[in-house]
């Protein structure tokens, strides 16, 4: 957790929905190179000037902006995404890596949180690997595998139902 | 996201907003998008805007580029049926498993074109089928024609050429000595006396025109000259290698509609070494009918088109530093793509360290399509297809981007040839971004900055046995060919006799039944548009 360290240049984030339990400040303060791996957060910063390190968070809960800086505090060092999808070659591997895996082994409402967190807050990389586990989710599975993922009704009435299989029956091997 | 409030019970489409979904979506297999349409409502409205919005171009982008070419009231509702379509010939195809496999023996000549599939057998005429099947799913069967009154009891066919319309052209020499079907006879390349043009409507099994050339006079010198090339939907062509001349003619009529000299660099000149490789494809684009000469060189293709209609020259294209493989043109694609080999830097280049060459094999793909409003073909989009180690020379599907190729199945490493067996290639766009990396960096270098930037790039996925006979132990196979986006064809010939005798099998992947009363339309329209 960001508190255990010695934080060099502090940067408050101020979730506006505060995490569930008790909330202490203490929690939200970061590394600004962390907070930076979020380009809407670093571009807020550059427009506030150097002395203002207090920032309203409207859109994330507390305990998904806890989570979604756990991931920015691991990765700060990281060389920093260009933004320009054609030209960032530094993405090197499809897969994603153990401690991403690890990361992301949460419960599936969190993982989608984290995903609409790194959406908002415009950090790439978390984004993919967010939308890649997903998508490893669905991989592979019947329609009814996937029902089971992600516990979704079926809500085809019986002809609609039938008329779809029999229009893919050669997809259901 | 306070604005998305979440509704339980359609998994991450409850709570992820429109951009995210399609970032997941991006990430799965064209099989697996087509398995979640059919999770629920909610899930099917999505995907299906997905496909008509991004499916398409991400998985079959050329298909895409040409269905911008027309774009229409019900494209929507089109595109997702093609993607669908193309998912279940890509499952088809990469399983190796055709609906029916189809033999003819002793096939001389043969061309497909459209639905028709014409060949002729040795010393015995032309048959034809109709390729697609019946109603009750089964394989149509072969015709003969009956060309008997306009041939004679013996003759011999020299060239034959098939229309999309079910249409045959064929040249053809009557013969009157059976002793004329000596190995002499079959090695030259064209009739030296009489010889006779036919016209045939498949159909209808009638003979449209015929007319006999006679031996000695001055119209059968000038018409034996004149090299059939291709039979368009309305137009006959001809080529004359020496007067560097295209005629066109009136296919039902034979009346001819214009004879034109060609800029010199069209044909080659008898005399000059010419270049290695020089051929010809037909280009169809918004109902033009115009024809490519692809001039092929070590490293360099030069590509001259030409307007069939009045035998004009349209545009030139010049490809230094790459190898041209491949020229892929399709009846509906509204334009052509070309299969390049890409040149490797120089030595001592920079890229050198940073690509390991030896382990790196790809092709670049660029897809050129027609602009009626300039009357020329634009470079739309530059692709790399990564290949995999085991493949070796793959043929392309113009239609599918799908690619077939050889593996040798021999366990004995000291077998001189070994088995060889067809395996198919799906392509999928490459989700590695060092390869990706790679293809950029060999083909943005600034060497090649003539080069436009890639679009996209593909990797070959996985290699599929083709089910089908292997050759047999000394024959001599051909290249498979891809006769249209359903089917593949492959011809090889066996024995020592001359000429030898050849089998052609055609592997068709299509759907056996058309399923009645399923309207996707119907069922579209029940549910709320996504919104």
């Amino acid at each position: 957790m960001a508190t255990s360290k010695q934080i060099k240049d502090p940067v408050k984030l101020i979730p506006t929905i505060p995490p569930s339990g008790e909330f202490d400040i203490a929690n939200f303060t970061f590394e600004r190179k962390a907070v930076e791996r979020s380009i809407l957060l670093k571009n807020m910063l550059e427009d506030l000037g150097g002395t203002n390190t207090e920032i309203p968070i409207p859109n994330v809960k507390g305990d998904v902006l806890l989570k979604v800086m756990d991931w920015c505090d691991h990765h700060m060092n990281d060389p920093p995404t260009t933004g320009d999808e054609d030209n960032d070659s530094r993405r090197k591997t499809t897969d994603i890596e153990e401690w991403d895996q690890n990361f992301l082994q949460v419960d599936q409402e969190m993982l989608f949180e984290i995903i609409l967190a790194a959406n908002y807050l415009d950090i790439k990389a978390l984004l993919d690997i967010g939308c890649k586990t997903v998508a490893n989710m669905i991989k592979g599975k019947s329609p009814e595998e996937i029902r089971k993922t992600f516990n979704i009704q079926n809500d085809f009435t019986p002809e609609e139902e039938a008329q779809i299989r029999a229009e893919n029956e050669w997809a259901e091997e | 996201m306070v604005e998305a409030a979440a509704t339980p019970g359609h998994g991450p489409f409850g709570y992820i907003n429109f951009d995210c979904m399609n970032m997941i979506i991006s990430y799965l297999s064209p099989a697996d998008v087509v398995q979640c349409t059919l999770v629920n409502k909610r899930w099917r409205q999505h995907i299906h805007a997905w496909i008509s919005l991004f499916g398409l171009r991400r998985h079959w982008s050329h298909m895409a580029e040409a269905r911008n070419s027309k774009a229409g009231p019900d494209n929507d509702m089109s595109a997702i049926r093609q993607y669908k379509e193309l998912v279940r010939l890509d499952i088809a195809l990469t399983s190796g498993t055709p609906t029916s496999t189809t033999r003819y023996s002793d096939v001389v000549k043969f061309a497909v074109a459209g639905d028709y599939m014409v060949w002729s057998v040795t010393n015995d005429g032309i048959y034809w089928r109709y390729l697609p099947y019946g109603e009750s799913g089964s394989v149509r069967e072969q015709r003969k024609l009956h060309l008997s009154s306009v041939t004679g009891p013996m003759y011999k066919i020299w060239i034959m050429h098939l229309n999309s319309d079910g249409y045959l052209f064929f040249r053809f020499e009557k013969l009157y000595d059976e002793g004329r079907f000596s190995p002499n006879t079959f090695f030259t390349s064209y009739p030296r006396g009489t010889f006779s043009d036919a016209l045939f409507s498949l159909q209808n099994g009638n003979a449209v025109w015929h007319e006999e050339y006679r031996g000695g006079q001055p119209a059968t010198i000038a018409r034996r000259r004149q090299r059939p090339f291709l039979l368009g939907r309305k137009r006959l062509y001809f080529y004359n290698d020496k007067e560097c001349r295209l005629s066109a003619y009136d296919f039902k009529t034979n009346q001819q509609l214009y004879s034109v000299e060609v800029p010199t660099h069209f044909f080659d000149s008898i005399n000059s070494s010419g270049p290695a490789l020089a051929f010809y494809e037909l280009v169809r684009a918004h109902d033009k009918e115009i024809i490519a000469r692809i001039q092929k060189y070590p490293r360099f293709a030069h590509i001259m088109l030409c307007d069939l209609a009045n035998g004009q020259l349209l545009q030139k294209i010049s490809l230094p530093d790459y190898t041209l493989s491949l020229f892929l043109s399709t009846p509906d694609s509204g334009g052509f793509s070309l299969v390049l080999s890409p040149p490797w830097p120089s030595k001592g280049a920079n890229i050198r360290a940073e690509v390991d060459m030896d382990d790196f094999r790809f092709r670049v793909i660029q897809i050129y399509s027609y602009q009626p409003a300039d009357e020329l073909f634009k470079l739309v989009a530059t692709n790399a297809v990564i290949l995999d180690k085991q493949i070796y020379d793959p043929i392309f599907s113009p239609f599918t981007q799908h690619a077939i190729t050889y593996r040798g199945v021999s366990e004995d490493r000291h077998d001189f040839m070994p088995d060889k067996e067809f395996v198919m290639v799906s392509l999928a766009p490459c989700l590695d971004d060092v390869l990706c990396h790679k293809a950029r960096v060999v083909l943005e270098n600034k060497n090649y900055d003539h080069m436009r930037k890639l679009d996209r790039v593909y990797k070959s996925n996985a290699l599929h046995r083709l089910k089908a006979p292997l050759f047999p132990w000394s024959s001599h196979g051909n290249d498979p060919i891809f006769l249209d986006r359903q089917r593949i064809a492959y011809k090889f010939e066996y024995g020592d006799d001359c000429p030898r005798p050849q089998f052609v099998h055609v592997f068709d992947f299509s759907k056996r039944f058309s399923r009645e009363g399923i309207s996707e339309e119907a069922l579209y329209l029940t549910m709320n548009p996504w919104v």
